[in-house]
Order: C-alpha cells, then sequence, then structure tokens
C-alpha cells in the first residue's frame, strides 16, 4: 500500500503538514470563540450594572 | 499585566507547544518507536486523547455528585460540559484508533476488547445525552441525568483500564502503555514528546472547558437579566 502516490518520506511531511494544519484550524476556531464569549462577558457586565 | 494578557499568551504558547509536538511527532525517527513503525506515531495523539476522554468524564462525575449535594446549577452546568468534551475526545480517541488498526490489522474495526469497551463507553453516555433531553423539567434532568453520571466513576475506569486487561479477553491492540510487568516501554525520545502532547491536549481540555462553562454562565446571566 505505501509508495501507490509518493514515497514514504513525502507522505510523513505531507500527514505532517495536514496535522499541523488541522490544529492551527481548532487554535483558530477556539481563539475566536474566545474572543466572542470576553466580549459578550463584558457586555453582559455592562447590562447588570446598569 | 492582567490576567487576560497572561490567559491570551498562555493560549498562544499552547498553540505554538503543540505546533512543535506535531513537527517532531513525525519528524522523529520511526525505528525508535518499535516495531509498529511509521503507524506508531498514532500514540502521540491517539493516546493523548483517551487520556483527555478519562479526565472529562471523570471531572463530569465529580461535578455530578457536587450537584446532587449542593444542587447548584452552575455545577450541572460543569457536569454536562465536561461530558460533551468527553465524548468529543473519545471519538477522536476512536477514529484515530480505527485510522491505525486500518494501517496495522487491514480493517478499521474488529471488535477486539479495547475497540468493544471504548464503544461501550461511547453508548453511556449517548444514553447520559438522551437522558437529558428526554426531561423538560431543567432541575429533574439535572437530578436525574447527575445520578446516572455517578455511575460514571465505576463505569469509565472499569472499560478503559481494567476490561481490556482482563487475560481472559486476549486481543489485537498492542500492549498497553504499562505493560504487564508494571513497567513503561518507550524509548526516551518517544517519552519527551508523548509526554509533551500530553500535556498540550490536557491544555485544549481545560480551555475548551473554561469556554463551555462560561458560555453555561452567560447563559445563565441573560436569562436573570430577563
Amino acid at each position: 500500500m505505501s509508495g501507490l502516490l509518493v514515497d514514504e518520506v513525502t507522505a510523513i511531511f505531507v500527514v505532517m503538514a495536514v496535522t499541523l494544519v488541522v490544529w492551527l484550524g481548532i487554535f483558530a476556531y477556539l481563539w475566536g470563540l474566545d474572543r466572542k464569549v470576553r466580549r459578550l462577558e463584558k457586555e453582559v457586565r455592562r447590562a447588570g450594572n446598569e | 499585566m492582567d490576567r487576560v494578557r497572561w490567559t491570551a499568551i498562555g493560549k498562544i504558547a499552547l498553540a505554538v507547544w503543540m505546533a512543535v509536538v506535531i513537527i517532531l511527532a513525525f519528524l522523529m525517527p520511526a525505528q525508535n518507536l518499535g516495531s509498529l513503525g511509521q503507524a506508531a506515531r498514532v500514540i502521540f495523539f491517539h493516546i493523548p486523547s483517551a487520556w483527555v476522554t478519562v479526565v472529562a468524564f471523570m471531572i463530569s462525575s465529580v461535578f455530578s455528585i457536587l450537584y446532587l449535594v449542593k444542587r447548584r446549577r452552575v455545577d450541572d452546568h460543569r457536569a454536562v460540559n465536561a461530558s460533551v468534551l468527553g465524548v468529543v475526545f473519545c471519538i477522536l480517541a476512536t477514529v484515530t484508533g480505527a485510522i491505525f488498526a486500518t494501517i496495522t490489522w487491514g480493517s478499521p474495526w474488529n471488535w477486539d476488547p479495547r475497540e468493544t469497551t471504548i464503544f461501550f463507553l461511547l453508548l453511556f453516555y449517548a444514553a447520559y445525552f438522551v437522558l437529558r433531553s428526554a426531561v423538560a423539567d431543567e432541575e429533574r434532568r439535572a437530578v436525574f441525568s447527575g445520578a446516572y453520571n455517578v455511575l460514571g466513576l465505576v463505569v469509565v475506569p472499569f472499560l478503559v483500564f481494567i476490561a481490556p486487561r482482563l487475560s481472559v479477553l486476549a486481543g489485537l491492540h498492542p500492549e498497553p502503555l504499562i505493560n504487564v510487568r508494571g513497567e513503561l516501554d518507550m524509548d526516551w525520545r518517544a517519552l519527551v514528546i508523548f509526554l509533551s502532547s500530553l500535556a498540550g491536549f490536557t491544555g485544549i481540555f481545560g480551555w475548551s472547558y473554561s469556554l463551555a462553562n462560561r458560555v453555561s454562565r452567560l447563559q445563565d446571566e441573560i436569562l436573570e437579566q430577563d
């Protein structure tokens, strides 16, 4: 099964790159979520103080 | 520097940490990973996922007990959120395991003891969520699902640590990390990357869990303000 399209060395780099992209995507998602939550918390706190 | 700054730095550090772990996990020479070759790299992701699953479910059971004792809504939120994350990481562990199984034994699912027990684990929590969705009243939902979830304290360790090791059930799954002699059998380079991945996954769980709880709290606060 190995070496069907690319050699083993290239394959490992491809998998590594894909994994890296997946992780950075997950991180970006979590970061964006964190930002939204922070903004909402500020708003709710402000509304609570009025 | 205030607390928000520090946690922001921590999160960026986590991003870099996991990126380095991923790079090293794939660049590390495969011969030091034992007889399984390249496929063995999965341990850097598969086992930390399973580990976080157990941690999440244990945290969930603890908060269920806390809820049943103190009856604070926030503890119910913490229990559910931990269960959700537990299921997410359980699915990750199952899928990475299936990928490994396809490479090593030719098929993604073989009903060997480890695969079967993780399947039961998923069923156990699927039932938890079905139970929650079946009860309309918020307090009764929390009480019933809390009581059910306490069982997790026994079920999870049994399914994850005990059942697959019962000698009566021989399996395909490679020897667990702590082998029959009670020792850890791993090349030191692999061990460093593995432990680093474990720490990173725990950090990812911690951040996700804190986010989930903050959202639950926001929901409560907004409902209160109406």
